[in-house]
């Protein structure tokens, strides 16, 4: 079943003659439970893609469909609860709020939304992320990659239908990042999320499911793998 | 008729209202049950097709013993002439046979079969049972072998499947590194991970085959000649992710290939 589908997705800055084509027809569908990954150079397009499958940005033409709803029709406050209850983020800077606790910062976006902590499924994603002993610290104790880990358990705790992963590991070293790539893949598969990983990284991609390559606001290539 | 209703039940989706978080929860319900149907669906399809490549693995060789042993019976042939056949039969049995014990193995490993006895486990002690199944083979096509583990390192894993994973490795290492070439194995702990990693100077892998080559019966054509079946690196794949980890591959083909096994301590 397909949880994600784009049709002739559009984004265009300026006019013609000086019209910059930053996304140009991008149609795709992205199956439910399985690791994509987008790559492509920078000025690509694919975080603007990115921006677009998480409500982040409108596009100037064509719909984005995130499990069966479309992100056109939506006001701005519809959008802000939809993107809170559907889609998990992940960016590359972490963007952990300094002053809350580890804890507080992964169960942020289910009390947001008004809702009580399902303690036992928490408990399952901060063991399977190896948080166990980090959540009463401030983010600004930890190292990246862990800092990573919680931002991952943070995307997960509201059983999304979508995770976005813009650059999970543009801030780490090769290990580190291996071993985040590692444990997104890993919570993935175990906790049925569909996922959407930005990368630049080659190296990085060979985890995912299935690699979408883009190249100048358009799908060059899309394979599946394993 | 039906549109407007679709619709003005997609009004109520995204407010803050408890009927909102009601509907979506049951549709989280909805959602899972038919993800688990989807996924009886496509496991019966991934048999099928299993059963049709198996069957298509077993019937090369079966249908050569069954024409030499024809051959055999035929009253004109001379002595040699048999005694060549019967060669040809034999290592065809023997492909036979180290096809069905593979096959046992993956199948046990994919229906649960095998309890995996994970525990806080040696790296050293694995890699030594990995490398004792290569060792003549790696001495007599003259690859030096180094081996760079700390003692103290430790994975959640089951020592007999690691080892076996690790060592369908290293045998491809050594089978695909030409004579005189170098296999180095280094083990170290991270972060989550522990990280076991096969290097050697063999003739590598195009980045574009680094999912291939984990795919059952899969063979690079450029290596029909080199003897195996393609289930190995299949088998290492299986017995890893069982153990919650995950490989990795990098490679600059003509220069040589990275395998790096990540296991959780």
């Amino acid at each position: 079943m397909d949880i994600l589908q784009t049709k002739n997705l559009t984004k265009y800055y300026g006019e013609e003659p000086l019209i910059v084509k930053a996304l140009d027809g991008i149609t795709l569908q992205i199956e439910q439970g399985s690791f994509t990954a987008i790559v492509g150079t920078s000025g690509s397009g694919k975080s603007t893609l990115l921006h677009m499958l998480g409500g982040l940005d409108t596009p100037t033409g064509g719909s984005v469909v995130v499990d069966g709803q479309s992100l056109s029709g939506m006001s701005r406050s519809e959008l802000t609860i939809f993107r809170r209850r559907k889609i998990g983020f992940i960016f590359q800077n972490y963007n952990l709020i300094p002053n809350l606790t580890i804890y507080d910062n992964i169960v942020l976006p289910v009390e947001l939304d008004g809702r009580n902590v399902d303690d036992e499924f928490l408990k399952k994603i901060v063991s399977a992320l190896g948080l166990e002993d980090k959540l009463q610290r401030k983010p600004n104790k930890l190292s990246g990659g862990q800092q990573q880990r919680a931002a991952i358990a943070r995307a997960l705790i509201t059983k999304p239908a979508l995770i976005l992963a813009d650059e999970p590991t543009g801030n780490l070293d090769s290990r580190t990042s291996h071993e985040v790539v590692g444990l997104l893949q890993m919570t993935g598969k175990r906790f049925h999320q569909t996922i959407v990983m930005i990368t630049h990284n080659d190296e990085i991609a060979q985890i995912a499911d299935r690699t979408i390559r883009i190249e100048d606001g358009r799908i060059a290539e899309s394979r599946w793998q394993g | 008729m039906g549109n407007e209703k679709d619709f003005s039940v997609y009004r109520e989706y995204n407010k803050e209202t408890l009927t909102s978080k009601v509907v979506m929860e049951l549709e989280k319900t909805e959602e899972i049950l038919r993800s688990r149907m989807l996924t009886s669906e496509q496991e019966k399809e991934r048999l099928q097709r299993t059963i049709s490549e198996i069957a298509h693995q077993v019937k090369t060789p079966l249908s050569n013993i069954c024409m030499y042993h024809d051959m055999l019976s035929d009253s004109d042939i001379s002595k040699d002439e048999a005694d060549t056949f019967r060669r040809i039969i034999s290592q065809q049995l023997e492909k036979l046979e180290f096809l069905i014990d593979s096959l046992i193995k993956s199948s046990r490993l994919e229906s649960d079969m095998i309890r995996l006895n994970v525990e806080n486990s040696s790296i050293f002690h694995i890699l030594e049972l990995a490398v004792n199944d290569i060792v003549h083979k790696a001495e007599r096509k003259k690859i030096e072998l180094t081996i760079r583990c700390d003692p103290d390192i430790t994975a959640f894993c089951d020592v007999k499947w690691t080892a076996e994973a690790v060592g369908n490795i290293l045998d491809n290492a050594v089978k695909y590194t030409p004579e005189g070439g170098n296999i180095c194995i280094d083990a170290c702990p991270g972060e989550v991970y522990t990280e076991i990693k096969v290097q050697d100077t063999g003739r590598g892998i195009d980045s574009g085959h680094y999912n291939d080559i984990f795919k059952r019966f899969y063979r690079e054509s450029s290596v029909s000649k080199e003897e195996g079946l393609g289930l190995g690196l299949y088998i290492s794949r299986n017995i890893i992710t069982l153990q919650r980890g995950y490989i990795m591959v990098h490679s600059v083909p003509g220069r040589g290939s990275c395998f790096s096994v990540f296991l959780p301590h």
